[in-house]
């Protein structure tokens, strides 16, 4: 009827010490005549999880060009050589995966996770997917409709929207300013000859990391990804990465905007840092941690925060990212409420300058991370989204992110809290909640 | 079997010659000391049954940073709502108090133990899910036992119960698809989850009479995965439940219950948020029934997957960015649901009828060869995914023995979904959805 939760500590501090204890994997990594990386993870498992990573994400939209990566990630399923509208999914499905994407500010990912005999079918489906689209006419018009109310669907989500505020905010001008999802009005408008040539430009084998996890005997398996990938060949010259500035935080009182749904949020951006600094990015995800989970010095510890759900989150991106807190308001919260509730935000990233110094709380926020890097990493799905993340961000593997989590030095928090968590550089939203209706 | 069943012997499911048998016999005493008859089913767990008659079921340790233990008490199904809402309070209250020593253990101890405890009450059982580390596994041994042996039920404890289940169910109903689906699946369950009212009247008498005849050794099944010394659990456990005795009548098979025949209901409800719902509750068999893998497999050919028929026919021709699928959540003993989901400013039109239409489509246009091996593909898929984590596993390998499924149950699953046939589709089809209640939920603005 009912699964409870009683919300206790993080797994216990002896993680740390336990992590060392994780299931025996090998690793390799090749790289292709093509240019594209393969990296194969063999542990002891029924299945085998593929992850394509393309650096195709928002990021790399030029003017004109806005949705163009979450649009063709829908097209690359509704059409592609051998395998008409709908083919791919029934043929993927019959094999026992599903075929499932992703469009992020970076990449764009597809995933699959199949028994590991149907390891070599599996591949056929997705090369023919990632290299010979058919991007139709037709199935640009349907793909519109769906991704519109996709759109559509987001906004019930309030920290999306409190989220892709902050980022138009702190990147403003930049291409992290959007959201990769799209706009409503550039999808409506988007061609598919545009959509063709985001693909011409960034669907390239070395911009290409593919991941396989789990039961999986590396020759045999490179063989057969070779037989598939080992001919994409792609004559566009390969784009210089691109560079984006910090974020920049000029607004000193926070952005109030209206929400129609029942709550709202309270967020606030801190400059985060990327992903290829390691240990800094290292040093984020514990504060990250110690201000989710700590009881004396987390976000549950500030009164006007209890019962607001607050939240720190800090994914590392390729390129320089946000440190959000954020917290719900809700409907019978007043103006001056919810700007409480951003103030306090705001002063929960300096409990950090205290509990980043003490052992108790930064060993309970090592073994969190630790926890949630295990747990992650326990499906095979998750082991190879881990790994095609840190292959093409610079961040750091599943089993190096371990090692440096426990090397964290007082010096890597220091430097955090100076150059990134810092109030005086950060940016604020009120997304205020519907007034709440007498029954 | 392997070398660690030390009485394969007599090991019903060991299948090794058995020359050596006098001389293991010799050793009898030695091992009746912990008196557990440990042998290896074909699917790796290994069963010991403690003298006390508390079954500990072991997947093979493997190394990882923690342990899942699943305690499972089978129940009967409640005979009434005042059964089900002592059944509720009672596996929260376990765990706030009774004996001296629980009352100021638990927290602290789970606390100390780390990781979480999670809480499944179904009709045929409580599950108690605890996560620990190795070298915290006695604590966690204890604590489980102590609730389960020694739980007292004062207003206190019964008071701390109630406020957690009402704390839990805020929490849900801040989604407002649970909430949709939480308002169909209280129309078609003979026990909806009882109100809090219900709840505040149970009293400590009528708590302590069920745990009494409900939690007792012969009804309680123990299953651990992760990193630990399968001698170590045993041996703990052993200690533990020194002294468990406590007898009653063992949960019959609910045969009976596994499909509503209550009559078909439409509903209606306003919801916030932006989204619409249409949803149905599909009647669901229980995993001991022999109809078992033929729905699942009809499941996957209607909702399961981006090339089911629902996908299909009703996400893709409607040009939906929302949800169109079969959740079904057989461990829970719930109905399958169907669901379509839409922007709610778009008006709900005749979609209620399309998803019906849809649903009983396989009633009058039997599955092709070709739908057939991809629901049995996804189907078979999905289930080994499904047992892809620890827990998971500690999981379904205690549900399959509460419920009395045979040794090996999952090993031999993925080949009878393959071996469903399309005739035993339609069947199913034809046994389950003859009377579907159904909800069509609203964003309260639209409504306005």
């Amino acid at each position: 009827m009912k699964y409870q939760s009683f919300s206790f500590l993080a797994i216990a501090l002896l993680l740390a010490g336990a992590v060392h204890a994780q299931q025996r994997t090998d690793t390799e990594y090749t790289r292709l005549s093509n240019g594209m990386g393969v990296q194969i993870v063999s542990r002891p498992s029924a299945l085998v999880a593929v992850s394509i990573r393309i650096r195709a994400g928002a990021r790399y939209e030029q003017p004109g060009e806005r949705g163009c990566a979450h649009f063709l990630e829908h097209l690359l399923f509704d059409g592609s050589q051998g395998y008409p509208q709908g083919a791919a999914d029934s043929a993927m499905e019959t094999l026992g995966g599903t075929l499932d994407a992703d469009t992020g500010p970076d990449f764009v990912q597809i995933n699959t996770t199949v028994p590991a005999d149907n390891l070599a079918a599996a591949l056929g489906i997705l090369a023919a997917l990632v290299q010979h689209p058919l991007l139709l006419p037709a199935a640009v018009e349907r793909e519109r409709a769906i991704i519109l109310d996709e759109l559509a669907m987001r906004r019930d989500n309030p920290t999306l929207l409190a989220e892709n505020a902050l980022y138009r905010e702190a990147f403003a001008g930049s291409a992290y300013s959007h959201s990769p999802g799209g706009s409503p009005s550039a999808i409506s408008v988007r061609a598919r000859d545009t959509i063709s040539a985001f693909y011409a430009r960034c669907y390239h084998p070395e911009r290409t990391v593919l991941v396989l996890a789990g039961s999986v005997q590396p020759q045999q398996a490179l063989q057969v990804v070779n037989q598939y990938f080992g001919t994409w060949q792609n004559t566009a010259p390969v784009q210089p990465p691109t560079v984006h500035a910090p974020p920049v935080f000029s607004a000193a009182a926070p952005v109030i905007l209206s929400s129609t749904l029942p709550q709202g949020r309270a967020a606030a951006a801190f400059r985060g840092p990327r992903a290829s600094h390691r240990s800094l990015a290292a040093a984020a995800m514990l504060a990250a941690a110690i201000l989710n989970h700590n009881p004396d010095f987390g976000l549950q510890s500030i009164p006007l925060l209890q019962n607001r759900h607050p939240q720190a989150l800090y994914a590392p991106r390729l390129g320089p990212s946000l440190f959000l807190i954020t917290a719900r308001l809700k409907p019978d919260d007043t103006l001056q409420t919810a700007q409480q509730v951003e103030q306090a935000l705001q002063q929960s990233v300096q409990m950090l300058r205290t509990s980043m110094l003490l052992k108790q709380p930064l060993i309970q926020g090592m073994a969190q991370v630790l926890a949630d890097s295990s747990s992650e990493t326990e499906t095979d799905a998750g082991m190879a989204e881990m790994w095609s993340q840190a292959l093409l961000t610079g961040g750091d593997p599943p089993d190096l992110l371990n090692q440096r989590m426990q090397q964290i030095t007082e010096q890597n928090a220091d430097t955090l809290l100076a150059n990134y968590l810092t109030p005086s550089r950060a940016c604020s939203v009120l997304l205020l909640p519907a007034p709440s209706k007498q029954p | 079997m392997t070398n660690s069943c030390l009485l394969w012997a007599l090991c019903p499911h060991c299948t090794k010659q058995k020359t050596a048998a006098p001389m293991l016999l010799l050793l009898l005493p030695a091992c009746l000391l912990i008196c557990a008859l440990p042998c290896r089913a074909q699917g790796g767990e290994q069963k010991v049954v403690l003298p006390c008659g508390v079954r500990l079921l072991l997947t093979p340790p493997q190394q990882s940073p923690y342990i899942a233990l699943c305690l499972f008490v089978h129940t009967s199904p409640p005979a009434s709502a005042q059964q089900n809402a002592v059944a509720e309070v009672v596996s929260r209250a376990v765990f706030y108090g009774g004996s001296d020593w629980l009352a100021g253990y638990s927290e602290l101890a789970l606390q100390q133990v780390g990781g979480e405890l999670q809480i499944l009450r179904t009709p045929h059982f409580t599950e108690f899910t605890l996560l620990t580390v190795p070298s915290k596994l006695n604590d966690a041994a204890e604590l489980l036992c102590e609730a389960t042996m020694h739980a007292g039920f004062s207003g206190q404890a019964l008071q701390k119960s109630v406020q957690s289940i009402e704390q839990y169910r805020r929490q849900r109903r801040q989604s407002s698809y649970r909430e949709a689906k939480r308002l169909l699946l209280n129309a078609v369950q003979p026990f909806p989850p009882p109100a809090a009212a219900q709840l505040r009247q149970v009293t400590s008498q009528q708590a302590r009479l069920y745990y009494l005849h409900c939690y007792t050794p012969a009804n309680i099944v123990v299953s651990a995965a992760g990193s630990y010394q399968p001698s170590a659990l045993i041996t703990a456990f052993q200690a533990y439940y020194d002294g468990f005795h406590r007898t009653s009548v063992s949960p019959a098979a609910a045969l009976d219950s596994e499909f509503s025949t209550s009559p078909a209901r439409r509903l209606h409800a306003s919801l916030p948020g932006s989204a619409a719902y249409a949803l149905l509750a599909l009647p669901a068999p229980e995993v001991y029934s022999p109809n078992y893998a033929a729905y699942t497999v009809l499941t996957a050919l209607l909702g399961e997957g981006h090339a089911s028929r629902m996908f299909l026919n009703l996400r893709n021709k409607l040009a939906l960015g929302y949800q169109a699928r079969i959740e079904w959540r057989p461990e829970r003993s719930e109905p399958a649901i169907a669901l379509l989901q839409w922007n709610g400013a778009q008006p709900p039109g005749s979609r209620m009828q399309m998803l019906r239409k849809e649903v009983e489509s396989i009633l009058h246009r039997p599955p092709t060869q070709a739908e057939m091996k991809r629901a049995e593909g996804i189907a078979a898929g999905n289930f080994l995914r499904q047992h892809e984590r620890l827990q998971e596993r500690a999981f379904f390998a205690g549900w399959y023995e509460t419920m009395g499924l045979p040794p090996a149950f999952d090993q031999r699953f993925p080949a009878l979904l393959h071996a469903v046939t399309a005739a035993e589709v339609v069947q199913q089809a034809q046994k389950y959805f003859q009377h579907l209640t159904s909800l069509l939920a609203l964003p309260a603005s639209a409504e306005n």
